[in-house]
């Protein structure tokens, strides 16, 4: 199909690569097959697009690990914009995947002196310290980053994480609460949050159990949060010991019921098998 | 005896076609070209240049707000904690106060818009009385359609004959026609500046714009209404009663939904077998 696509009008080539590049989860070898096609055969015709087209030769040809071409590209590219901060973030991806990270770290900490704002080379530092498993560091550079960018939801969501990998619960909650209240609707969120509340401990299994439910109005056939629910709801049982008929008996009960269901339809002996030995254990 | 020019041929001479009509298409174009490039030269660093300062407080306040709107979801520790962070009495956000940054008194705001018209207007002006100078007075096309008298000022600026036909068109009128008719033209030839869409530029650039919008207003009177507008708000907890109310509703269902009854489980082995 890309044989027959290729040898088409380049307009048609260049709406392809673009659809390709919007997708989240990109095919770089075909972003890299139109790309060079459009770069080689039809330079003139794209104009200033052109340049565009070369950056995303970069990064593609840097996911198939061809550096030859990256540094072909990269090339062209600091010929055209000698003094750009984009290209020089592009070089030090080009670094990065060579593996020289401490020299990445000084090239990136240059161009934040230089341009405070540049988000593309905050963010890449903060992925080369979590590569080199300095996850301390790249939570400090989290933190400065944040408290430029309070808004950007996904960098609270990669801090929560990292602080999930340090144990340090408390300031994942935090983060996740800043999540919720971005986007309540969400039901993701609300399943992290329960899960890190019910870690905490007994303190906060109230709250875990509030969002566990709240998941489930949200979502009712979430299985992870119908085992959280069995977890929490059977530890406040255990915690307060009294009565058993209350509305914590038939929330455990009704997901109880409610596992089987999606269970038996995924048609999954094992997991039915497996599903009916642990319901078995909590009920211990 | 009276005969109006509009019933008499006239003849243009061809000459003007090369002397008039050309340059005058020529130069509207070159020097728009030329008046395109200055102002980017001009105008390029002064392009959106925004301080930290300006995008923290503008992401502050979505971040207010979104307190505001959905603040019943958090624990009320988390919720209070947050609303002094912004409100405290000694050291809160929106107690801060900002510089007042008029557009009068910003003398570097001004200039740049007065630099960005002067780029525009004075070669205008300058362009335009040469034109009229060497250009005026000609005669040079004939719209191929009648015209009644009142579009002679349109198109036939610098030719002062009462009798001659409307539908004929002078230079300087052409000339006002090329300098702004030709404006759709220029994207063409000079390039859009092309512009990708890619999500997280989006992000970045949903930022910087707003923080731009933010920047000609007075900061300190939006802290204050934001500030009211939080102290006002009081922690009211959202998931009280999530778990009745599912429960309740799940009641409501029971009768309806499928649960482990003997039929699916032998329908189940059914299909196993």
């Amino acid at each position: 199909m890309s044989k027959e696509l290729l040898s088409s009008d380049w307009r048609l080539v260049y709406e392809e690569l673009q659809v390709e590049q919007k997708k989240l989860r990109k095919n770089y070898s075909t972003i890299l097959l139109l790309a060079n096609h459009l770069v080689t055969h039809n330079s003139r015709a794209l104009g200033q697009n052109v340049w565009e087209v070369y950056e995303s030769i970069v990064l593609a040809s840097l996911d198939c690990s061809d550096y030859e071409i990256t540094t072909s590209a990269l090339s062209k590219l600091s010929a055209r914009f000698p003094k750009s901060t984009r290209v020089l973030v592009l070089k030090g991806i080009l670094l990065e995947a060579k593996g020289h990270s401490d020299e990445v770290l000084e090239l990136y900490q240059e161009i934040k002196r230089n341009e405070p704002l540049n988000r593309e080379c905050r963010k890449r530092k903060i992925t080369v310290h979590k590569s080199k498993g300095q996850n301390k560091m790249a939570i400090q550079e989290l933190c400065e980053y944040l408290s430029l960018f309070i808004g950007d939801t996904e960098a609270w969501l990669e801090l929560c994480d990292l602080y999930i990998i340090e144990l340090d619960l408390y300031n994942a909650g935090f983060c996740i609460e800043e999540l919720i209240l971005s986007n309540p609707l969400s039901y993701l969120n609300h399943l992290k949050y329960a899960e890190i509340c019910y870690t905490k401990g007994e303190e906060y299994w109230d709250s875990a159990a509030k969002h566990y439910t709240k998941v489930l109005t949200l979502k009712p056939d979430s299985i992870r949060a119908l085992f959280g629910v069995i977890l929490t709801f059977y530890a406040i049982m255990k915690m307060s010991r009294q009565n058993l008929q209350s509305k914590e008996k038939r929330m455990v009960d009704w997901a109880k019921c409610k596992l089987k269901v999606l269970y038996r339809n995924s048609g999954n002996e094992t997991g039915c098998r497996m599903l009916e030995n642990t319901i078995q254990y909590f009920d211990k | 005896m009276l005969i109006t020019m509009s019933e008499t041929e006239l003849t243009l001479d061809p000459a003007t076609r090369l002397w008039v009509l050309l340059p005058i298409f020529l130069i509207t174009f070159l020097f728009n070209i030329c008046v395109h490039y200055i102002t980017t030269i001009f105008s390029s660093p002064h392009d959106k240049n925004v301080t930290p300062q300006e995008i923290k407080d503008s992401q502050a306040l979505v971040r207010a707000k979104q307190l505001i709107r959905n603040g019943g979801l958090i624990p009320k520790e988390a919720f209070l904690s947050r609303k002094s962070y912004f409100n405290d009495p000694e050291d809160g956000y929106f107690k801060q106060t900002r510089p007042t940054l008029n557009m009068l008194q910003d003398p570097s705001a001004m200039l740049n818009m007065q630099m960005g018209k002067m780029a525009h207007i004075i070669p205008m002006m300058l362009i335009g009385g040469w034109m009229s100078y060497v250009f005026s007075g000609f005669l040079l096309t004939k719209v191929p359609f009648p015209l009644t008298a009142r579009f002679k000022p349109m198109l036939q600026t610098g030719v002062d004959i009462e009798n001659l036909d409307a539908s004929w068109v002078s230079s300087m009128s052409l000339y006002i026609l090329c300098a702004f008719g030709l404006r759709s033209i220029y994207p063409i030839i000079l390039g859009e500046t092309s512009a990708a869409l890619d999500q997280t530029k989006l992000f970045a650039d949903q930022a910087e714009t707003m923080a731009a919008g933010l920047k000609q207003q007075d900061m300190n009177k939006i802290f204050k209404a934001e500030w009211e507008g939080l102290e006002v708000a009081c922690y009211e907890d959202g998931l009280e009663k999530v778990l009745d109310q599912f429960l309740k509703q799940e009641c409501l269902n029971e009768t309806v939904e499928e649960y482990p009854r003997p039929e699916t489980k032998g329908k189940h082995k059914a299909k196993l077998a």
